[in-house]
């Protein structure tokens, strides 16, 4: 333990009690705090791809204009100044990329993961965008075209994913949990009820 | 991730005062603990342990007395009211009690000190 506070060891012996008992596995605390990072930052992001599934006005004011349409949801932080919003389809599949720095919609999707920074992902995203996409576990179909999108300090860019088989019955509040980070950057597909179930 | 994390309970139940302080969306955490004991919470609760309403009730009363308490100009440290609402349902609920904490707390800092290089 680097963290020596009253707080850090009253933190530590309690889980060290819990995982004793059996009501914790070694593993439990620290899937969760991963969540924090990767499903809570990003929840405002799957909040808006969720309405933009469930109500056909919405996503046509997304899709023209997502400035505009995102305001009544008031996010917090000025990091999305203009946000353009570009929907997946049977067809087409859109990648969302800064080759310059690192230009994120942090309002919407938090913090960004360490390999956007990666000089590696900026080049390949451009270069061998397929290819990239394979590496991440993204197979596509050679039939679909993939769009590669450069933010940059103007304009950020996020991906609206195709919504998932098995979805069907979910309402909006239920369905913006499938909605991950790497599926609003382009990376994944939107995760499916039915692949996780097996139904 | 296991498919039954989708149904911890969320942040947004926990409204007002109670809200967890947030940037862009995300957890502001100042220390690792921080986000571990708010974990062990949303765990416990899911897990049935102690209910998600007993534990917001408990850090809506801890956050009262540290405000009260307070003196003028002392910083306010939302999650300190976090391990103290955690701490407090574990014990009324009798998952773990008082004196195995702070036992098993001692050991911790003696075998800490123990591992800390002599300077």
């Amino acid at each position: 333990m680097d963290d020596h506070s009253p707080q850090a060891l009253r933190t530590a012996a309690i889980e060290s009690l819990l995982k004793e008992k059996g009501l914790l596995t070694d593993d439990d605390v620290d899937r969760v705090i991963v969540q924090y990072s990767e499903r809570v930052g990003p929840m405002n992001g799957a909040r808006v791809v969720a309405r933009a599934w469930s109500d056909p006005a919405f996503k046509r004011a997304l899709l023209e204009d997502a400035t505009s349409a995102i305001a009544p949801f008031r996010f917090e932080g000025g990091q999305v100044e203009k946000l353009v919003v570009v929907e997946n389809s049977p067809t087409v599949h859109n990648l969302v990329v800064c080759t310059l720095c690192s230009c994120y919609p942090w309002a919407l999707l938090g913090l960004p993961p360490r390999w956007y920074k990666d000089p590696a992902y900026r080049s390949r995203a451009v270069r061998e965008p397929r290819q990239l996409l394979h590496d991440f576990g993204l197979r596509l179909d050679p039939g679909i075209a993939v769009r590669v999108w450069d933010s940059s300090a103007e304009v950020r860019y996020l991906v609206l994913p195709e919504r998932p088989a098995g979805s069907e019955s979910l309402d909006e509040a239920a369905l913006a949990l499938w909605v991950t980070r790497d599926a609003m950057i382009g990376v994944a597909r939107a995760e499916s009820p039915e692949r996780t179930h097996g139904v | 991730m296991a498919s039954d994390d989708r149904n911890l309970p969320q942040f947004d139940t926990l409204a007002g005062k109670a809200a967890p302080p947030l940037v862009n969306g995300e957890l502001m955490l100042d220390a690792p603990w921080q986000g571990r004991a708010f974990a062990m919470a949303q765990l416990l609760a899911q897990r049935g342990l102690f209910g998600w309403e007993e534990f917001r009730l408990a850090l809506i009363a801890r956050i009262a007395a540290a405000e009260r308490d307070a003196s003028p100009g002392q910083p306010f440290h939302y999650y300190d009211c976090v391990l103290e609402a955690l701490h407090a349902v574990l014990a009324t609920q009798a998952v773990v009690d008082d004196d195995a904490i702070t036992n098993r707390m001692k050991q911790l800092e003696n075998h800490s000190e123990k591992h800390t290089p002599l300077t």
